[in-house]
């Protein structure tokens, strides 16, 4: 076996909790995390296995993801955007549901750069250099998107 | 306004400057130390584990937790160990080959997802649905397909068939090893959950 199992079983906890918290949504993640790998071994396996670029195919898959499902809900206006699960009741701790949901309220790329903060693999340069921008933008949205979060807990606590 | 070194703080990216403005700030100004300490402990709750389980089993051929549970079963002294040891791997094999239940929502059972929108059917086949093939269902049309099955603890031979008649082996599962018949097996491990 090559090294892509290793780099499988490092990387696949914590890219399904990026997932999770771009998403909110259990079953999506399983299936995203399944759709990176897939694109990810698909184009690099041998090569360097890298995981900016495992986490960039990731935002990509998702970004592909909504771009389909704003499409199906543009033809018919009746799919609700998340439908109630019983199974991701169960399996989703009950402490991080306000926490996915004050995430979902977060613009997209603010809730991308702080899920990626928060994963612990990535500095502030990795992040710049994966999302296009400054270090200096990256330092402000951070602290930014963590101030918003606070503000959104502390008002569903009231 | 220096709030912004509280997440360079939490995040490590601070550098020696910065961490003695961040330090005379903490001890100058009661209100950023009392946000300091919010932040810090919003970010243990951020940071934590979202969910109780990651859907997905881990592909590791080469660990089993079934036998240090048994090995001491598996490895008596005498001939009464042999037996024993003789008996149970019978009753294993014929568990083994006997093809188990399709369940869905049992402790046992496992979500098979896979990503094909140019499948017109997809199947499974493996050792635990003693190679007979089972159709997976498509999602909608989001091209993915799925299935849930009861898989039992231990090591697995399994692969998807495209269409009828094409073998696609797991692409998200690294672990492989050819067939008899010129094809890939993915290899699943699924823990015991005794």
């Amino acid at each position: 076996m090559d090294g892509s199992g290793e780099f499988y079983r490092t990387h696949k906890e914590k890219l399904f909790s990026y997932l999770m918290r771009m998403t909110g949504d259990y079953h999506l993640s399983g299936d995203l995390l399944q759709e990176s790998f897939t694109r990810f071994y698909a184009h690099y396996r041998g090569r360097e296995q890298n995981p900016s670029l495992l986490y960039t195919i990731a935002k990509h898959a998702l970004v592909d993801h909504l771009r389909r499902r704003r499409k199906e809900r543009d033809l018919n206006e009746n799919i609700p955007w998340n439908l109630p699960d019983q199974e991701q009741e169960l399996i989703v701790r009950q402490e991080y549901r306000r926490v996915l949901a004050a995430l979902q309220q977060l613009g997209e790329e603010d809730r991308h750069i702080l899920s990626l903060v928060l994963d612990g693999s990535f500095g502030y340069r990795d992040i710049a250099r994966m999302t296009g921008t400054t270090e200096g933008n990256i330092k402000v949205k951070v602290h930014r998107a963590r101030m918003v979060i606070k503000k959104l807990l502390k008002a569903g606590e009231e | 306004m220096k709030d912004h070194l509280i997440s360079m703080f939490i995040d490590n990216e601070l550098d020696l400057d910065e961490k003695m403005e961040f330090v005379e700030e903490v001890h100058g100004s009661p209100s950023f130390r009392d946000e300091s300490i919010a932040l810090l402990r919003q970010e243990r709750l951020l940071r934590s584990d979202p969910v109780r389980a990651v859907p997905a089993v881990e592909p590791s051929p080469s660990r089993c937790p079934i036998l240090p549970r048994w090995r001491s079963f598996l490895y008596p002294a005498g001939m009464l160990g042999s037996a024993i040891a003789a008996a149970m791997i019978v009753f294993a094999a014929f568990t083994f080959f006997a093809p188990p239940p399709v369940t869905d929502g049992t402790d046992f059972s496992h979500r098979f997802v896979i990503y094909k929108p140019e499948a017109e059917t997809v199947e499974i086949t493996g050792s635990f649905t003693g190679w007979r093939k089972m159709p997976l269902r498509q999602l909608g049309t989001s091209g993915y397909w799925e299935v849930t099955l009861a898989v039992p603890g231990g090591e697995h031979r399994f692969t998807y068939i495209l269409d009828g008649d094409r073998e696609y082996a797991d692409p998200t599962v690294p672990a492989r090893e050819h067939d008899d018949f010129g094809g890939e097996n993915s290899i699943l491990f699924v823990e015991l959950s005794v």
